[in-house]
């Protein structure tokens, strides 16, 4: 399998983690008797993807990332690795946490009639969003570094 | 008046404030001390890897300590406190590491 393959998985596994935290957050928004089945589910999603994602991105940026790195630090835009690719492989680990945490706040708890809970379930899957989107933000600077940077070659 | 929320709900709450901010510190040490990033390095053959392992450990742990003297729904700590916390600690972890890269 190419390394690459690794990367795109990876991507897409990062945004349907996004995507589950956003319905976990407009479920909660909504919150009813009928629904919290709904919310918990959107909650496994979101940790099930998050964690994939950081395992096939983890395993290619530990075992090829390096060549990629060569070539963004020897190009035209050496910030998308000394700042977006560091401050991403550092803050994932935050997305991580808040989206492992995901079930712990949904599970165990009546959010329809819980109003603490609900607003922590609410600020959870809305950091995972946000904090999401600067990954991917990120990623798409990493990609453009290592692109002008062969370019120039 | 605030609601009471299951221990492991408020357990692992505190340990994911905690462990986020313990990840922004350990971001800019490592960074700063080379000893530490080689050491890190040394033990599981990158970085990344113990850094990982270190915090989602740290997470688990924590979160069952946090969790156990607890019995069943507690009202410590609050609702209120873990949602601040949690809001407050991501802000901070965001600043240490972006504004710590920006200063690299």
């Amino acid at each position: 399998m190419r390394p690459e393959v690794f990367v795109i998985i990876h991507v897409v596994f990062g945004m349907f983690g996004i995507l589950a935290a956003l319905w976990m957050f407009v479920e909660t928004l909504n919150s009813t008797e009928t629904n919290q089945k709904r919310t918990e589910i959107a909650s496994v999603i979101l940790v099930c993807c998050m964690w994939l994602s950081y395992v096939l991105g983890g395993y290619y940026y530990v075992n090829y990332y390096a060549a990629s790195k060569a070539v963004i630090l020897a190009g035209p835009f050496p910030s998308a690795h000394k700042f977006f690719m560091e401050v991403k492989e550092h803050l994932f680990f935050m997305v991580l946490l808040l989206a492992t945490y995901a079930p712990f706040a949904v599970y165990g708890e009546r959010l329809y009639s819980n109003k603490g809970a609900r607003n922590l379930v609410l600020a959870v899957s809305a950091l995972v969003v946000i904090l999401g989107l600067v990954m991917d933000g990120s990623g798409a600077m990493i990609i453009m570094g290592e692109k002008l940077g062969l370019l120039r070659r | 008046m605030d609601q009471l929320m299951n221990k492991y709900t408020r357990g692992f709450g505190v340990s994911l404030i905690v462990v986020m901010l313990v990840n922004a510190v350990l971001t800019v040490v490592k960074e700063s001390y080379e000893p530490i990033i080689k050491g890190m390095a040394a033990i599981s053959g990158h970085h990344w890897i113990t850094h990982g392992i270190v915090v989602i450990l740290l997470f688990f742990i924590l979160g069952f300590v946090f969790s156990s003297g607890q019995s069943g729904e507690t009202s410590w700590p609050s609702a209120r406190g873990v949602i601040l916390g949690t809001i407050v600690s991501a802000i901070i972890g965001v600043i240490l590491i972006g504004g710590f890269y920006l200063i690299e």
